[in-house]
């Protein structure tokens, strides 16, 4: 670990072009009990930007309503107060894919369908696991791999050093970042989606998607992220950065409880789910 | 009535009982023709199974169907050089051996004119 180069970043993260105060507030809202519809959508409703994106997707054959919704509170009751959440987190992260420099853009684009590959993977899984908060897990999948725009950005020499090192040598990322950085993508995620004060089990997941077992207790959801990360490499929805497979945990697996039999459906749905809504994110917003 | 996977839903199927979702808001009511967008809908709703009327066990040429569908060809790097070597240091694993099998079928797909010379691997 180079702790300058660390604090380095640390610094610079408050320049990140996203997650508004909005969402901070959303979060504080939703985590309150004590927070009815009206609270949730006079926060919303000052914000024009995010009301538009609300209405136009809650309106969105995505969702596919039978009528036409057309108040923010209309749409707190139809999703709850959770689906919200994400729903505005999922947007202010498209912006952070999207604001960003023209430099590297094929990168960019290659790393945004991986994390919405594994978005639309963790979600799939989920669904087999009867996991309850599969929007979380939605988001946990598109999160995965922040860390690495964040050293894309902020740490740009370094991030073509580590590409280099890959195409010279072939190797994972995660290796070549230990190289060139003495860190990786998931330790600058979790440092970023603490700064962001995103939610514990979002931070763990982050910081823990190459080995879940260190996620303590939410070494499920990230032995879903986990999975899903692997099965976008091996069917290229996206990249991840390098062309290796990196290994499956055995106790994630093994915390998992799916059959290798399930493997093959699962991909089949991801494919499937990835062209609904890739269509849906890189068209509607 | 049939207890169908929603990946197998086809339009024009009729629903022999009410969606909802997990918040219990009612999504479709029974008796619903299905429309592509509206099996689209329950997919990003995470709903996987409904009943539909009709008589016999669930439909699988709904399977087939589906994964012939085209994928965009630009998320699409690997070939199958690339394929032996992505996955040279985990094939100690059942599990990736099946991911890899899966992703090769994948590739078959895509790129029909190697199937016959990588088959026979």
């Amino acid at each position: 670990m180079k702790p300058n180069n660390l604090t380095r970043i640390i610094g610079k993260v408050d320049d990140l072009p996203t997650l508004p105060r909005t969402f901070l507030k959303i979060t504080e809202l939703v985590n309150s009990p004590k927070s009815s519809a009206q609270d949730l959508a006079r926060v919303i409703t000052d914000d024009q930007i995010l009301t538009a994106r609300l209405l136009k997707l809650v309106n969105s054959s995505f969702y596919g309503f039978p009528r036409r919704v057309s108040t923010v509170r209309g749409a707190i009751v139809l999703l709850g107060f959770d689906a919200i959440r994400n729903l505005l987190l999922t947007t202010s992260i498209f912006d952070l894919f999207s604001n960003m420099n023209r430099k590297g853009k094929f990168q960019r684009e290659q790393l945004w369908d991986h994390s919405l590959g594994c978005a639309v993977g963790a979600k799939v899984i989920g669904g087999y696991l009867k996991y309850d908060k599969i929007e979380e897990i939605f988001v946990a999948g598109l999160l995965h791999d922040i860390g690495k725009i964040v050293e894309m950005l902020f740490l740009p020499k370094e991030f073509q050093k580590i590409a280099a090192l890959i195409e010279a040598k072939d190797i994972l990322m995660v290796t070549a970042e230990e190289s060139v950085l003495g860190y990786t993508h998931a330790e600058v995620g979790k440092m970023l989606a603490e700064r962001w004060n995103l939610p514990s089990k979002l931070v763990h997941i982050i910081a823990h998607h190459h080995g879940p077992p260190h996620a303590g207790k939410f070494i499920q959801e990230a032995a879903i992220v986990h999975l899903a990360d692997i099965l976008c490499r091996a069917v290229d929805i996206g990249s991840g950065g390098d062309r290796k497979m990196p290994s499956l945990c055995q106790t994630a697996w093994e915390t998992l409880q799916l059959k290798v039999s399930d493997i093959e459906p699962i991909v089949g749905e991801m494919e499937a789910e990835f062209e609904d809504i890739g269509l849906f994110v890189n068209h509607s917003l | 009535m049939i207890h169908l996977a929603v990946r197998n839903a086809k339009p024009g199927m009729v629903l022999a009982e009410a969606v909802c979702n997990l918040h219990g808001t009612l999504l479709l009511k029974q008796g619903v023709e299905l429309t592509l967008r509206n099996v689209m809908m329950l997919k990003s709703w995470g709903i996987r199974k409904i009943f539909v009327e009709g008589e016999g066990d669930e439909d699988e040429a709904g399977d087939k169907k589906r994964s012939d569908s085209d994928v965009a060809e630009t998320m699409r790097g690997t070939d199958y050089e690339g394929l032996e070597g992505k996955f040279s240091d985990v094939l100690d694993d059942e599990v990736m051996v099946e991911v890899m099998r899966v992703a090769r079928n994948r590739l078959q797909r895509r790129l029909p004119e190697r199937k016959g010379n990588d088959e026979t691997q």
